[in-house]
């Protein structure tokens, strides 16, 4: 059980992504954009953070900047959602310091995969 | 020195303090009236006084003149009080207090009061006792009293000046008389030498208080702008007004100031005195220092040591023992600098002094003064002229030293020595010239110089006195040449030509003669006459002028064009060149290059590029656009290089060759490559737009089948429900989107059909009305659509199904673009050869900037936000509009709305019958989902 934060902003993804969560037990925060993440996730400290990568004002890159750039959230574990399959970006958001990324479409299996590396105790 | 108010005792009237008391008046009503209408219009005003009580003035002054009031009411008159009152002066008070204890009236007391603003008032009061107290009548005389000061002032410096010739005797005086005289309360002046202030010392001036800070600081201030000025300073303690009066000036003068505590005293008249004094105090000033300087020496002295032109130099024991600042300068020296030094220092060599000093002892020994002019040495080696006097200073004996006066004569030597030299290089100019030149008078040839005989090949007594008509060819050409010579030189004319004149053996040679008479007047006295061979360049010219024709039929038939340019004008083009411009060659030639060109910024580029190639002696090429005559560009290859690289006035050679055609291909290429570049980038942004598209769709709809199947039974129904309708509405996003790629790639392959059929619009509307329900059903806040057709019975000739992506995309855009709702109108007009679609939403508008880009394939505004779109959808109205043959129009505001205009043309009316269509409504229907 822990808190995790998704910011999609796709409504169908995101309830999709919150439904799967809360089975598996979890509390769901939501954003539907990049700037409404960053907020929850300075308010809310989540243990986890779902984050897609395109979004519109800003991307899921800033995002990731952004927490890494204030003390209280630069540790965060952040697993990137993409609709992008191309390397490079992929590659980016790594160097970026994503804990791991998922690409769209992808099953329930693969997320909960992604999920277990980024909730593992230090 | 006066007392430091300026009062005269004699101001009290002695004559009415020997008055008898007065009884009290009886005055009659009429009199009390007229008293009354005395102190209302009167300038004097009434006062009284009582024992502990203030001054009061009494009348129209008490309410007009408030300073006044607050002034008077700080004075006390009471009559056996130890000391005057302050303002008064003691002696007047004494004679009028002892009046008042009497019982007996004053007259005339003059007070001194201060106003509360600084100003200072000057009051005469004349009054009597009555019941403990006084009363009595005042008057402001405050005016009469400056005016009176004035003119004191400026009587007495005057007097006082008169009587001194020196400054420093007369300022003390002046300034204690100015400073008794008027208000002044303190009066300083310093000296000021070098620039630098000095202090009070040296002048006996009384006051010895030291002047405030401010105060010397302005003082520095006047005495370099050299013109009087009042200084005000009221943070002074106590505050103060001056008059600063500078005289000298900087390098040596001074300042005098006199400080006054009315704030007020800036009287324009009083800084005009203050000017004449300064001009005075500066004329004394200078002659005080002339007359100082002179007193320390001897006029004797003075005027020869001062002499600016000699020099004066004291030797004893051949060692210059003194000389003066001019014998110094003049070879370049400071006087200190030579006193001490051997005379070897300044002359020329040893010879030098031998010479000089014989030639002394010879002169001295027959008691003549010596003199001579010779050439001595300066301290950088250079030697100058000098004429020199010297004597002993004990007749006939050099022992006791001797005094040496001494002129530089420099100039005056140069001056003869390039004189002479003048005079002897004329005869030599004249007689060694290359130009022949012959003096004649009538026609008999006087003198002719060297050249001149070698030319005719005369010996020297062939040619004096030898006739003119010896050298023309025949007699009748000597007559008549003659005959035009006379005229031309008596009109005062040179007389200039090319003449074929005959030598000594008869040979024929091309002359050019000019001449001109020595008075036109009178042309007895002569003519003078160059003479030039120039028969070589007159074969010289034959020969190039029939190469030159040569050359021109050469230059002419190339089919390169060719311009001969000097100093950017075109001095000769071939045909070939003007025609390429479009020109005649008579245009271009003698114009500046500037008129084929197409700017003046292209001209003088091409020049700052060219030239410097040309001047390095490089050849240039370079591709220029030039300007045909008729406007249009001419792309050419330009080469050039220079006739002469070290001289560019001599011109430079051009070939052109057009290579429009060359450069029009290299365009098409250019163009075809960038073409190729904008698809390939297009490609890749379809690429990544489809990936994206087309992989969030997919991720609802895996998501959702999968939590339906590993899940279902956990999940409400209302949950299930809403799961399956993402994945419907998933899969129709990903069709719809497939639907409109596969749009765009027809229309791009032109593969797009197009036939026309007769529309029903109202059906039309109906259909593309629900597919919009079914397709935004989820969506929670859908914008009204309102529907206006034209009136039935003219059916719409169009594409129906270019028709509906038109319509699809600009309403669902509409829709999709109001996320607060409002209203959609669509209207319909069919008019006589087009069909007009217009939509406007009340949507969030597009951003100007990016009105231009829209109908571009993928692009969207940055304002879309959230809302998910392919950026295809109006690129695809765009290829649908077009093939109609039709406009699309956008007007939009930001935040406001957007209305889309599209146009589309019509077939011919004629049709019209045939294509009627059976209407349901005869009115135009409303429709609204």
């Amino acid at each position: 059980m822990a808190h995790i934060l998704v910011i999609e902003d796709e409504a169908p993804i995101r309830s999709n992504l919150r439904r799967f969560l809360e089975i598996l037990g979890h509390q769901v925060f939501e954003a539907p954009n990049g700037r409404v993440g960053i907020e929850v996730a300075t308010r809310e400290l989540p243990a986890l953070i779902l984050c897609d990568l395109m979004m519109p004002e800003l991307d899921g890159f800033g995002v990731l900047q952004a927490l890494r750039a204030q003390p209280a959230t630069a540790e965060i574990p952040l697993i990137f959602l993409t609709a992008s399959a191309e390397k490079e970006t992929i590659a980016r958001g790594i160097e970026l310091g994503a804990l791991a990324y998922v690409t769209k479409p992808f099953t329930l299996q693969g997320l909960r995969d992604a999920l277990t590396q980024g909730l593992r105790p230090n | 020195m006066a007392s430091p108010h300026g009062h005269q005792p004699s101001a009290i009237s002695s004559a009415a303090a020997a008055a008898a008391p007065a009884p009290g008046p009886c005055l009659g009503a009429e009199d009390a009236g007229l008293l009354q209408d005395f102190l209302e219009f009167g300038q004097d005003w009434g006062w009284s006084w009582q024992p502990g009580s203030a001054l009061r003035i009494l009348g129209r002054i008490a309410r007009e003149d408030p300073l006044l009031v607050a002034a008077a009411a700080t004075l006390s008159l009471a009559p056996d009080a130890a000391e005057a009152p302050a303002g008064i002066d003691p002696a007047a008070w004494a004679t009028a207090a002892g009046l008042i204890s009497a019982g007996n009236s004053f007259i005339g007391l003059i007070a001194r009061l201060p106003c509360p603003n600084g100003e200072i008032r000057w009051v005469s009061l004349s009054g009597r006792a009555v019941a403990g107290g006084y009363r009595g009548i005042g008057r402001d005389i405050t005016a009469q009293k400056a005016a009176d000061l004035k003119q004191t002032i400026v009587q007495q410096a005057a007097a006082v000046l008169a009587r001194f010739d020196s400054v420093t005797e007369a300022l003390p005086v002046l300034l204690a008389t100015i400073g008794g005289l008027a208000d002044w309360r303190r009066a300083w002046s310093w000296q000021c030498q070098g620039g630098q202030l000095l202090s009070t010392e040296g002048w006996n001036v009384e006051i010895n208080d030291p002047a405030p800070p401010a105060l010397v600081r302005n003082a520095a201030v006047t005495i370099r702008t050299l013109r009087p000025a009042w200084v005000e300073d009221r943070s002074g303690k106590p505050p103060y007004t001056a008059l600063l009066v500078p005289f000298g000036d900087v390098e040596d003068g001074g300042a005098v100031a006199f400080t006054s505590d009315d704030l007020r005293s800036r009287d324009p008249t009083l800084l005009a005195m203050a000017e004449s004094v300064g001009q005075f105090l500066t004329q004394a000033h200078r002659r005080q220092r002339v007359e100082e300087t002179l007193r320390q020496t001897t006029a004797q002295q003075a005027a020869i040591l001062k002499s600016p032109i000699a020099g004066i130099a004291f030797l004893a024991g051949g060692v210059y023992q003194w000389v003066n600042p001019r014998f110094a300068s003049m070879f370049g020296y400071r006087p200190e600098e030579l006193v001490g030094q051997p005379i070897a220092l300044l002359a020329l060599n040893e010879d030098a002094i031998k010479q000089t000093m014989r030639d002394f002892r010879a002169a001295v020994t027959r008691g003549h003064i010596y003199e001579s002019e010779t050439q001595m040495r300066c301290k950088d080696g250079r030697p100058i002229w000098v004429y020199r006097t010297a004597a002993p200073l004990k007749p006939r004996d050099l022992s006791g030293g001797t005094v040496w006066m001494t002129l530089d004569i420099t100039d005056r030597r140069e001056l003869e020595e390039s004189l002479y030299t003048a005079t002897a290089q004329k005869e030599a100019i004249l007689q060694n010239s290359m130009t022949g030149i012959a003096f004649v008078v009538g026609n008999t040839v006087r003198w002719i110089n060297r050249r001149g005989r070698e030319m005719f090949g005369f010996a020297q007594q062939d040619v004096r006195d030898g006739d003119v008509s010896r050298v023309f060819v025949t007699n009748g050409e000597f007559v008549s040449a003659w005959q035009a010579i006379n005229e031309s030189l008596a009109a005062g004319a040179t007389y200039e030509r090319e003449l074929k004149l005959r030598r000594k053996d008869g040979t024929e040679f091309w002359v050019q003669v000019s001449g001109s008479a020595v008075n036109p007047q009178d042309l007895r006295q002569g003519t003078v006459w160059a003479l030039s061979d120039i028969d070589a360049r007159k074969h010289l010219e034959e020969r190039l002028s029939r190469s030159l024709a040569e050359q021109e039929i050469i230059l002419r038939s190339t089919v390169v064009g060719i311009s001969y340019t000097v100093n950017r004008r075109t001095v000769w083009v071939n045909q070939r060149f003007a025609d390429m411009l479009g020109f005649t060659r008579e245009e271009l030639i003698d114009q500046s290059s500037r008129i084929h060109f197409p700017s003046q910024q292209a001209w003088q580029e091409f020049g700052d590029i060219a030239y410097p190639q040309l001047v390095r002696g490089e050849a240039c090429s370079l591709e220029v656009a030039y300007q045909h005559r008729d406007g249009r560009l001419v792309w050419c290859e330009a080469y050039g290089c220079a006739v002469d690289p070290h001289d560019l006035s001599q011109g430079a050679i051009w070939t052109i060759q057009d290579i429009t055609d060359r450069r029009a291909a290299e365009e098409e290429l250019r163009q075809a490559l960038a073409k190729q570049k904008e698809l390939n980038e297009l490609k890749s942004r379809f690429v990544s737009m489809t990936s994206h598209e087309f992989r969030t769709p997919l991720a609802t709809i895996l998501s959702s089948a999968e939590l339906l199947r590993h899940y279902g039974d956990r999940l409400p129904g209302e949950e299930r429900a809403e799961l399956l309708e993402q994945i419907e509405s998933g899969v129709g996003r990903m069709s719809e989107m497939l639907d409109q790629v596969l749009i765009i790639g027809r229309a791009d392959a032109d593969r797009l059909e197009f036939s026309t059929a007769p529309i029903d619009l109202a059906e039309f509307f109906q259909r593309l009305f629900d597919e919009l329900r079914i397709k935004f059903k989820r969506r929670e806040t859908v914008p009204k659509l309102e529907l206006q057709l034209p009136p039935p019975g003219r059916p719409a000739v169009l594409d129906g199904k270019l028709l509906h992506h038109i319509l699809d995309n600009l309403l669902s855009n509409a829709i999709k673009y109001s996320p607060n709702g409002g209203t959609v109108r669509i209207v319909v007009e069919l008019n006589d050869d087009s069909a007009l679609f217009e939509v406007a939403d009340e949507g969030i508008g597009i951003p100007p900037e990016d009105i231009g880009r829209l109908f571009e394939t993928f692009y969207r505004a940055p304002n879309v936000g959230n809302i998910s779109g392919t950026g295809l959808g109006l690129a695809i109205v765009k290829k649908a509009v077009t093939l109609h043959g039709g406009t699309v129009a956008v007007q939009s505001e930001l935040g406001r709305g957007t209305r889309f205009t599209v146009k589309l043309p019509l077939p011919p009316a004629a049709t019209e019958g045939t294509d009627r269509l059976p209407q349901a409504a005869e009115q135009p229907p409303r429709l609204s989902i």
